[in-house]
């Protein structure tokens, strides 16, 4: 009890509230405790300069009468939460932070967290510095900095980035080593070089016993054989790197190594039974033997342009059991794999060339991609029923294949078939499907989709013009569809074609129409004039173009053409939406003796529109012109509300009533 | 030591300006501070905290509270921890100064997460006058954090 009564004492009068700060130093500040009685009072930390000595200064309020409410407490609060704040600054803001007072100088002298990156200045002013500028200068401002370091701060974490350094520079290799010899846990160095020039690794980096994670990018290893006996180290990441031909570790503490585009590399061995992450790439497929198997707890590997075979693949995965997820790309010499992995979750395949069959067992697999080059692959996941999403990238499968591996996965959400160009005809029937992406099937000339969840429907005809045979069914209300609009040329078959198909899409919740140029939507009168309109039933149309509209009157002419009831209108022109709202009369007036609609059975937004709501519409040229077929062509109409504005029409008349 | 919210007691928390707060158990513990007093089965009497007011202790236990509800999602308690933090800086200040004395790493992080978020981007003049910040370089010195700094802003 006598220790407990001891704790209980600290506790209430424990000064300053600096509980945690190790280095003993108690918070060099004072809090301005009597603000409130209407006098400032600021302290000035001058503990940090003086070594003690705390002054007072009462600071004159500038205008008369008026107090300042702000109080400096930031400049109170223990170090080692000011450390806190500014490990979460970018190294830009960091610098700006050691500019604002001594204080701040000082709190960052002893900073575990140093974090140096000079693509902060590669943009001042929205203009571009060259590198060539920056680098001397940003290697100097590195050198100032080690000039203000503590001697003795330690160091958790340090990284720096810097571009275009191939010559050894004595303010580079400084800072490292005083990292080094600070006892830095991560040390994550980046430099940014031309391709195949490097940067040489301080000696120091390798044989440091601190270090628990390391990254570099942009080196040069002396050693030919990168031999790594880390007692500490977890994550170690090499990209970029070379001077190694082989790559050794063995470590009991290793939990990820990633090996990415490290030239000169043939051999990898890696003993490291806690391994929890691998991943090997480069951008050339070139022999390099790997050597994992000892690795017996891997979750998640990617390889990617290696040079693995089948015998590989089978002595390593089948081996890995707790493989979770599981990426291979350009890996060419692969012809058959199996995967068996039960805690297999993600698998990926991507562009394997030589792959001729693929057969997966993993059961609880839940996404699976292969991408190919539209050759034959025989590909067999029907055993996967817990998959939730399904794509085939340039997979040459059979509309069969199709319908009957998607209707043998209950839970499968995600969908998508791009460039298969052996489709012709599909058929899609699902309770659970909520999102389809059906694009560059060049040959598909027929689509019924019965999924009454699909909330997002992508379809796109990348390169050829949409054919007069194609039909589409969807028979979920719900969707979401984006349709993917391309042609050569504005002829009257494209229009019949497009009208043709966007029928089908009249459901839709929502329809958006992705094109270039919104020329593709401008239907010629006559065509208007001879035709029904296709999306009757449709409320909401959106529009996104590369291309600045040239005509809006245009455009929304054409577009209320298309969808004759649609309440709301969007156009998207990079990040900027525009809309028009429409809001509609119930009935139409008896004397309604317009020459429009006197064939048709159902009569266009003409006869009903009541009100419109422009939004966004403030930098659009000719917008009178957008006013004037508005009023000219709604008969019902009588208020147009822009931006602020709010116009009143009468007959053909327009009058601005937010001014009145 | 794992507290099930059921059989949570309460414990009794004074501030420095005499409040007492009853508080369970579970949601106290938050604070590393007073989970070390209960390991230690010294939290029978009120707590005193003398280093955090009344205001501040019920704002610091309104957070834990929300924390130490297991139902709450990640997206959700992301919501509310914006929420939370929409302070003026006096009110900012007492709970980092209390998260610190308390020992609440989420909190205090949280908090010094915002402090920076107000720091971000902006201009060092700009970020004194926000927080009344002196400029306490000799102009001398002042020149030469200019000089040395020229390339990074002007």
């Amino acid at each position: 009890m006598a220790l407990c009564k001891g704790l209980g004492i600290a506790l209430a009068t424990h000064c300053s509230g600096n509980s945690v700060e190790s280095n003993g130093e108690a918070m060099k500040g004072r809090r301005p405790d009597n603000s409130d009685e209407g006098e400032i009072i600021k302290t000035v930390d001058q503990a940090a300069i003086n070594g003690g000595a705390m002054k007072r200064r009462r600071l004159e309020n500038s205008d008369e009468g008026e107090i300042i409410k702000v109080v400096d407490r930031i400049s109170y609060l223990p170090e080692h939460v000011l450390h806190i704040i500014l490990s979460f600054l970018s190294a830009a803001d960091v610098i700006k932070a050691v500019m604002l007072s001594k204080r701040f100088r000082s709190v960052w002298s002893t900073s575990p967290v140093i974090d140096f990156d000079d693509t902060m200045l590669t943009e001042r002013f929205g203009l571009y510095v060259p590198f060539y500028e920056r680098t001397p200068k940003f290697l100097n401002f590195l050198n100032l900095c080690l000039r203000l370091r503590e001697p003795n701060a330690r160091i958790r974490k340090f990284r720096l980035r810097v571009t275009d350094v191939t010559r050894r520079d004595n303010r580079i290799d400084r800072w490292i080593n005083h990292a080094i010899l600070h006892n830095a846990e991560e040390l994550d160095l980046d430099i940014e070089n031309q391709p195949k020039l490097f940067y040489r690794l301080p000696q120091t980096v390798l044989s440091s016993k601190s270090i628990t994670a390391l990254k570099l990018k942009g080196f040069r290893v002396k050693e030919k054989d990168f031999v790594l006996s880390p007692l500490l180290m977890e994550d170690l990441s090499l990209r970029f790197c070379d001077g190694f031909r082989t790559f050794t570790v063995s470590s009991e503490k290793l939990k990820t190594i990633e090996l990415e585009s490290c030239y000169g590399l043939v051999r990898i061995k890696i003993n490291a039974p806690n391994l929890r992450s691998f991943s090997f790439s480069r951008e050339f497929n070139k022999p390099c033997e790997i050597d994992v198997g000892a690795c017996k707890f891997l979750k998640d590997l990617t390889l990617e342009c290696a040079n693995i075979t089948d015998k590989w693949f089978e002595d390593h995965v089948t081996q890995f059991l707790q493989l979770e997820t599981l990426k291979l790309g350009f890996c060419n010499k692969l012809k058959k794999i199996k995967v068996s992995c039960t805690k297999l979750r993600t698998m990926e395949l991507n562009n394997c060339k030589g792959l001729k069959k693929i057969e997966i067992e993993a059961l609880n697999l839940e996404s699976f991609l292969y991408s190919g080059d539209s050759r034959t692959c025989k590909i067999n996941v029907a055993a996967c029923k817990l998959l939730k999403e399904l794509r085939l990238v340039n997979a040459n499968v059979t509309s069969r294949w199709v319908e009957d591996h998607v209707s043998e996965f209950p839970l499968l959400e995600n969908l998508e078939l791009n460039g298969c160009n052996a489709l012709e005809r599909i058929k899609i029937s699902h309770q659970h499907l909520r999102s389809f992406r059906l694009v560059g099937c060049h040959k598909l000339v027929e689509a019924e989709i019965h999924a009454p969840n699909l909330m997002s429907l992508s379809y796109g005809d990348l390169l050829l013009p949409l054919r007069p045979l194609m039909t589409f069914v969807i028979s979920s209300s719900l969707v979401d569809a984006k349709l993917s609009l391309r042609t050569i040329s504005l002829t009257t078959e494209w229009f019949l074609n497009l009208r043709g198909f966007l029928s089908f899409f009249g459901h839709c919740r929502v329809l958006r129409l992705l094109c270039e140029s919104d020329k593709v939507l401008i239907f010629p009168e006559e065509l208007r004039e001879r035709l029904l309109p296709p999306l009757y039933d449709l409320k909401h149309l959106k529009i996104e173009v590369s291309s600045r509209p040239a005509n809006y009157a245009d455009l929304v002419n054409s577009l209320l053409w298309l969808a004759p009831h649609a309440e709301t209108l969007s156009i998207v022109l990079g990040t900027i939406e525009k809309s028009i709202k429409l809001e509609y009369e119930e009935m139409v007036a008896e004397q309604d003796d317009s020459y429009c609609c006197r064939f048709h059975p159902i009569k266009c937004w003409r006869h009903y529109l009541k009100k419109v709501t422009m939004v966004n519409f403030e930098n659009v040229d000719n917008k009178e012109s957008l006013f004037k077929f508005f009023i000219e062509n709604a008969n019902m109409l009588d208020t147009i509300y822009d931006n602020t504005k709010v116009y009143g029409v009468v007959a053909t008349s327009i009058w601005n009533k937010s001014e009145t | 030591m794992s507290l099930s919210p059921s059989t949570s007691k309460m414990l009794s928390l004074k501030s420095s300006d005499g409040k007492v707060l009853e508080v369970e158990e579970h949601v106290a513990v938050l604070c590393e501070t007073i989970k070390s007093l209960v390991e230690d089965g010294c939290a029978d009497s009120p707590i005193p905290l003398a280093n955090v007011d009344g205001a501040t202790l019920g704002n610091v236990m309104e957070w834990c509270k929300k924390h130490a509800d297991q139902k709450a999602s990640a997206d959700d308690l992301e919501d509310w921890d914006a929420e939370f933090v929409e302070r003026d800086q006096g009110e900012l200040y007492h709970l980092i100064m209390a998260a610190n004395y308390l020992n609440i790493k989420g909190l205090l992080d949280l908090i010094c997460q915002k402090v920076a978020d107000m720091i971000k981007g902006k201009h060092p003049e700009k970020i004194r006058e926000i927080f009344n910040i002196e400029n306490d370089f000799t102009p001398e010195q002042q020149e030469q954090i200019r000089k040395d700094n020229s390339w990074a802003f002007e």
